[in-house]
């Protein structure tokens, strides 16, 4: 160097950097005064600036790595310790920048961050990780680059040997895809935040199974493990890694299952059994791989359905099924197996509403008389009308709404008794006449005061309403506290139905005490509660609790509770009617309101009292003596109302459900009004005003729980629907069709679109592999037909016309027969001479003569009911004279040499081949044509479908005629739209067809199947089983068949189908027809055959 | 078939059964019968004024009950109406000649035949013959399930003739005095293909028989069954429900029959639920869900 003097060599270097490109040299001014004022040493000022060069030096466009290296200056002094370490920095800068300045740049950029939390040590490592991903590539340098970038936050999730650790895995995956390994990177930090500290080693082993076995799901893997993790229960995380890496390593993808869909089955259900089902799925894993992941996938549905305590009991049946019978137990764990369904069943403690509908329906009917609709208690919500709460049980008169499911109890039984209860108490209601209330009418218990106290309110209440809905209506307009007069008439009625069940039912007094005793429980301590409402709350309790058990009582509303209870007791009488039990709410209502609603005083003393004690002590007479005097002033709340709060209603009891007798009845009269219009007298008409009147004064209605949202006007739509409600009847909105368990979406639609939108049913499939029945399988879509010309009938009949006339003539013969002779029978209408001779012979000859010796005409009326069943696959396109074409091509020997007789062959040939050739169809439809004509002469009832479809959730079922439907030119025309369309799915068809064959009534029952070919259709099949599974099936389908009662015959036109159609049918009856063009004649024949 | 009650008179000192001849079978114990209206009156005034009497009703209602009734109460010494039989004066009471009727049920059944006697032919009264000649009660069970033929026959014997024509022998025989035709239908039992015919039914007085009111019931099951008063009272009311359940799932209601079973059932000791069921669910029907349904409205009301 030629200069001498340190400040020389600054001034030269300063000069040399002033000439680099504007933005280093800008920055580099900037800091340029602070460096200066920072290195102490003045030899390190000089390093810094040298090291600025050099760096500025090692490549083309490195002066950005210097730029860079400028910037971090002062931040990296701030984070050192000492001055020499900045030289170890700068030193890891100046060894990248001379591999790749952009790696250089990015590396002084982040080393802040990184410093903030490492030191010097780590920092060689950190320069080394980000060196070893540098490969010498342009994507290589961009990998480290971004490594740099991401790194000092990836650190604040683990530590630096993890870093290594990951880098490495990077580094394998970036030998196969740089991308990946960027994509990676990038999601680093966003995995590694979900993965705790405890987890990483086991996730880093994870991925780096996943490098060395498959690469390509890296990426997915890094994320899918990363939000498995957190859902895991923390104990058990460390070995669901373990075993997602053991299955990596195995290869093929299906830990990538297990950790996407398997870990939100874990989430699902609750962390204490992830154990269980770890070590489940363990056991399973070595059995059948497959079998364990779907076992991972069914574990939340089954736990909600069977309970967590029962699930070793639904795994242990299953392991059996898996071990012997790999196929059969995979259905088992995907819940696809009949066998498991029935299983899970059996072991579930859940009552399901739809399981037991028809025979609680039956039961409300016997025990009402009436025709009562048992519904779910959610399509009560869809209706918005006024009862919209929870799931409570209700009833409007003619349905009764029950939960959907009912599981709070261990055993099926107890689950099942307390629907029963439900159901009871309702139909209660209806059987007890709670809705039957008249004002007017005297009760049996308490006599009339009804109308007394009306007149004492109208007296002093001037502008009373006139007009009222319902009887109801008009008594609830005695209370000025509405809330508390329903709080008390239902608590009151609710205990007159139950008494009056429990006495009538003594079967049911036993779960009534169950169900009771477990209602008692969380509700409001009465303790808690402000006077009044603790007051109402102790009736309820009174009305659900057996005679010795035990309320708390305030002492010094002990009188109070003493004739409340004495009223209660007097009720239960098994002469009570629900004008009663309007009596003793007037007399608890009397009592009630003078208790001021104030919260309890702290030091108020309650006693715990028997309920059979508090009531021999009241009285239900003293309201006697007020009766005299009743008035309106008896009804308001009493004085002492400073610290009144405002009254609350009280819980609702849960197994008694929501009773609006108010509601029920002014529909009832609403609709009673609808149907005689023309006696306007009796019931007024309805108009909004009064709909809102009564909204407005009805405590039964809560409106805000009516409509959700913010609608402004909801008493508007309350009204609407009630009005509707009104003028269609409480069915309107039901359209039932089905009869008993109607429940479920289908049955809502109206009878109109239902002709025009295809109905849909499903079947179950036969899994002959698993020698079990995937439940509900298939979907059929049923549909009529589109109308073709009606040219193709009169073309056919035309064109069949000595065929029609033979077949009828054969068919005609077949009626007659409907008398026959029966002879040797030992009672008749007369001798049968032969037998009869045989008989005096024998008597003669002293040998035992035979006694049969009469005959009898009898009557074998015809009564045969059969479905065509038309194969309507893409293969019944196929041409029949292709066919034989084709077998012609195969004999080519005889193929003329002769040029010109070669002309001639061919020239023959092409005429056969331009011919409008006929399909297999056509001559299916032909012989519907002909069987038609055949079945009108004998009046066989008969119908005609088609099938076809793709996949087993569309298979298509068309009409062609339905069975009861009549003949008509419509049925002509509908032969015509018979057109080849996908695939061949025969056995839910046949499923479907017997089913339509079950449900008339005939002595001979056929199934008459016509087909072209083997079933076939997407899914139809499974591995290493093709074919077999879908002969095996329709096979199941026709044996099915046969067990109802019904002939299956099938007809097959494929030459090829004995090889199949053995299996296939069985011992059931088939034919193949080996000439397809005798399919018209053949038909008939063999259904005069079958059905004789 | 009737001809089977045709043997030989035995002598019932040493036979563990009693037969007898068709008109020599007489009630002679009065039956329980409660009445329900004014049936009693109605058939009597029937009997005196030789009209035939058409009784309708379900099954296990007592219709035959009533049948046995009038005949011990019209058998009865005491009893006006009481002309004696001219072909076995001997016979005390009213001789009362039950025929079930069934789909074979031919004319001849009724009337008679000629059956070989060595080398011989020999004519034998059908029943409704023998009732003709000794003037019973001939009641004739579900007639609709009859053949045809067979009301025919009964055409001349309803109307003021009071003739059965013997075809094969060809003779007309005059009914005696005190010969009455009952024949009983349940209408809501067949089918309408099965339907008596106006000709035929318009020559018969009808009595409507239902099931008796829950209280009557109750009364009749602990009579007829020997069970206590509660079980009696339960029966009948389990009765009410189940007959709630006609058209809903059930072709019939349960009988005053099967409730008087389960009552026997009971006072032998067989559980209450465990009767009813037997004797109710399981009788009543053969679908599970329907047994199910009527076995919950049992152990809601037995304990």
């Amino acid at each position: 160097m030629p200069y001498t003097s340190q400040e020389e060599q600054i001034e030269a270097l300063s000069q040399e950097i002033q000439a680099l490109p504007v933005s280093v040299s800008q920055i580099f001014s900037q800091v340029n005064g602070e460096a200066q004022k920072r290195f102490i040493d003045v030899e390190n000022y000089l390093l810094w600036l040298q090291d600025a060069l050099e760096i500025s030096r090692s490549s083309f466009r490195a002066w950005e790595a210097t730029a860079e290296y400028f910037r971090a200056t002062i931040e990296i002094l701030n984070n050192i310790d000492k001055q020499e370490e900045f030289a170890l920095w700068a030193e890891g800068g100046k060894r990248l920048c001379s591999t790749s300045a952009p790696i250089a740049a990015s590396y002084f950029k982040s080393s802040e961050a990184f410093l903030n939390e490492h030191n010097m040590n780590d920092l060689k490592q950190w320069i080394n990780a980000g060196e070893s991903l540098y490969h010498g590539t342009w994507k290589s340098g961009a990998l480290a680059t971004k490594f740099f970038e991401t790194s000092p936050s990836l650190l604040l999730e683990f530590t630096i040997e993890r870093l290594l650790q990951y880098v490495a895995i990077l580094d394998s995956v970036a030998g196969n895809s740089s991308e990946m390994a960027e994509e990676c990177l990038l999601l680093a930090r966003e995995s590694f935040s979900l993965v705790e500290k405890e987890s990483t080693e086991g996730y880093l082993k994870l991925l780096s199974s996943t490098v060395n076995n498959n690469w390509k799901y890296t990426k997915d893997t890094q994320r899918s493990a990363a939000l498995a993790l957190p859902r895991i229960a923390r104990h058990e995380r460390a070995r669901y890694m373990d075993l997602a890496a053991k299955m990596a390593d195995e290869r093929g993808k299906r830990y990538l299952i297990f950790l996407n869909e398997g870990s939100k089955s874990f989430g699902e259900v609750t962390y204490d059994v992830h154990t269980k089902m770890l070590d489940m799925f363990e056991n399973l894993y070595s059995i059948s791989p497959e079998a364990a992941v779907e076992f991972v996938h069914s574990c939340p549905e089954i736990i909600r359905r069977v309970g967590i305590s029962n699930i070793d009991k639904w795994y242990e049946s299953g392991l059996p099924m898996l071990q012997q019978n790999e196929a059969a137990g995979l259905g088992f764990f995907r819940l696809e197996s009949a066998r498991g369904e029935s299983l899970i069943d059996q072991i579930s403690a859940t009552v399901n509403l739809e399981d037991i509908a028809p025979i609680l329906q039956m039961y409300a009917r016997g025990l009402t008389g009436g025709d009562m609709q048992l519904r779910s208690v959610t399509e009560l919500k869809e209706r918005t009308l006024g009862w919209a709460r929870e799931e409570k049980a209700s009833t409007d008169g003619s349905n009764i709404f029950l939960p959907d499911e009912i599981s709070s109890f261990p055993t099926k039984n107890e689950n099942f008794s307390w629907f029963k209860v439900l159901c009871s108490h309702q139909t209660g209601h209806l059987e007890f006449m709670s809705f039957n209330f008249d004002f007017e009418k005297e009760g049996n218990v308490f006599g009339i005061k009804r109308v007394v106290t009306e007149a004492a309110k109208l007296e002093t209440d001037e502008d009373s309403v006139a007009l009222v809905l319902s009887e109801f209506e008009r008594f609830f307009d005695l209370f000025p506290q509405r809330k508390l007069s329903s709080d008390i008439y239902q608590a009151l009625e609710d205990a007159r139905i139950d008494h009056l069940t429990r006495q009538s039912y003594a079967g049911l007094r036993d779960p009534y005490r169950l169900v009771q005793g477990a209602a008692t429980m969380g509700r409001p301590s009465p303790q808690n509660l402000p006077l009044r409402e603790a007051l109402v709350e102790l009736l309820i309790r009174m009305t659900l609790l057996e005679r010795d058990a035990t309320i708390p009582v305030p002492r010094n509303l002990r009188s109070v509770v003493n004739n409340m209870a004495a009223t209660l007791d007097k009720l239960m009488d098994l002469n009570a009617l629900p004008e009663d039990t309007a009596e003793a709410c007037l007399i608890i209502y009397k009592l009630l309101i003078k208790v001021p609603n104030t919260p309890p005083p702290t030091d108020m003393d309650w006693d715990e009292t028997q309920i059979g004690e508090l009531s021999e002590d009241g009285t239900s007479e003293i309201q006697e003596a007020d009766s005299a005097s009743v008035g309106g002033q008896d009804m308001v709340p009493g004085s002492g109302t400073e610290d009144d709060v405002e009254y609350k209603p009280a819980e609702d009891v849960d197994y008694r459900g929501d009773f609006k007798p108010e509601l029920v009845q002014t529909l009832a009269n609403l609709r009673k009004g609808q149907q005689q219009t023309d006696e306007m007298t009796k019931s007024p008409p309805l108009t909004e005003e009064m709909i809102k009147q009564l909204l407005e004064k009805s405590a039964e209605i809560d409106l805000s729980s009516v409509v959700d949202g913010n609608i402004d006007d909801p008493s508007g739509l309350f009204i609407s629907s009630l009005m509707s409600e009104s003028i269609e009847g409480p069915d309107a909105e039901f359209k039932d069709e089905s009869g008993p368990g109607g429940i479920g979406k289908e049955e809502v639609e109206s009878e109109e679109e239902l002709a025009e939108q295809p109905q849909t049913s499903l079947y179950s499939e036969w899994d002959f592999v698993a020698l079990d029945y995937k439940p509900n399988w298939c979907r059929i879509h049923e549909s009529v037909i589109a109308e073709g010309s009606i040219d193709f009938y009169q073309e056919t009949v035309d064109k069949y016309a000595g065929l029609i006339n033979e077949v009828r003539r054969q068919f005609e013969m077949m009626v007659p027969e409907t008398y026959r002779k029966e002879k040797r029978l030992p009672d008749g209408e007369e001798f049968d001479l032969d037998a009869a001779i045989e008989y005096v012979v024998e008597k003669r000859a002293g040998a035992a003569p035979d006694e049969k010796i009469y005959w009898r005409r009898n009557k074998t009326q015809r009564d045969v009911a059969v479905i065509f069943l038309l194969d309507m696959s893409a293969s019944t396109a196929e041409a029949i004279d292709e066919k034989e074409l084709k077998a012609l091509n195969d004999d080519d020997d005889d193929v003329p040499e002769d040029p010109k007789q070669y002309l001639y062959w061919l020239k023959s040939r092409r005429e056969k081949a331009n011919r409008s050739y006929r399909r297999i169809i056509d001559l299916e439809k032909e012989s519907t044509v002909l069987l038609i004509r055949a079945l009108e002469t004998i009046g066989d009832t008969y119908g005609i479908y088609g099938f076809s479809g793709y996949g087993r959730d569309n298979v298509e079922f068309y009409t062609v005629k339905d069975l009861e439907e009549p003949f008509s030119d419509k049925v002509q025309r509908r032969i015509d739209g018979i057109n080849p369309l996908h695939a061949t799915r025969m056995g839910p068809a046949i499923r479907h067809a017997a089913e339509k064959l079950d449900s008339v009534e005939a002595k001979t029952k056929v199934l008459f199947l016509i087909s072209d070919g083997r079933p076939q259709d997407r899914g139809y099949s499974r591995e290493g089983a093709e074919k077999e599974y879908a002969v095996q099936d329709t096979h199941m389908a026709l044996l099915e068949t046969k067990s109802k009662g019904i002939i299956p015959f099938l007809l097959t036109v494929d030459r090829a189908g004995h090889d199949y159609m053995k299996e296939m049918c069985g011992d059931l009856p088939y034919e193949v027809l080996a000439d397809i063009n005798l399919l018209p004649k053949r038909l008939p024949q063999l259904y005069s055959r079958l059905t004789l | 078939m009737p001809q089977k009650s045709n043997s030989s008179v035995v002598d019932t000192n040493s036979e563990p059964y009693h037969a007898y001849e068709v008109e020599e079978f007489t009630i002679d114990e009065e039956p329980y019968y409660l009445p329900i209206q004014d049936e009693i009156e109605v058939f009597t005034a029937a009997y005196e004024q030789k009209i035939p009497v058409l009784l309708k009703g379900p099954t296990g209602c007592g219709k035959t009950r009533f049948v046995e009734y009038m005949a011990w109460r019209l058998g009865k010494p005491m009893s006006t109406v009481r002309k004696g039989n001219k072909q076995n004066p001997d016979v005390q009471g009213k001789p009362l000649i039950t025929i079930a009727s069934h789909e074979d049920l031919t004319a001849s059944d009724l009337v008679g035949r000629f059956l070989l006697d060595g080398e011989q032919t020999r004519w034998v009264d059908g029943p409704l013959t023998r009732a003709v000649k000794a003037g019973a009660i001939c009641y004739l069970d579900e007639v609709v399930e009859a053949r045809k033929d067979t009301t025919v026959l009964i055409h001349p014997l309803t109307d003021h003739r009071r003739l059965l024509p013997v075809e094969k022998r060809g003779q007309i025989i005059e009914a005696a005095d005190g010969f009455l035709l009952v024949i009983s239908y349940n209408p809501g039992y067949q089918s309408a293909l099965k339907d008596l015919k106006q000709s035929t039914r318009q020559r018969f007085i009808a009595m409507e028989f239902e099931y008796p009111p829950r209280e009557q019931e109750a009364a009749i099951v602990q009579k007829e069954s020997g069970v206590d008063k509660k079980n009696a009272d339960l029966l009948a009311r389990l009765a009410e429900k189940v007959r709630n359940l006609k058209e809903h799932g059930l072709q019939e209601g349960v009988s005053t029959r099967l409730l008087i079973y389960a009552g026997n059932l009971i006072s032998k000791g067989i559980s209450p639920r465990r009767a009813c069921e037997a004797a109710v669910a399981q009788a009543l029907s053969d679908d599970p869900s329907v047994q199910r349904s009527i076995n919950e409205i049992i152990t809601s009301i037995f304990e």
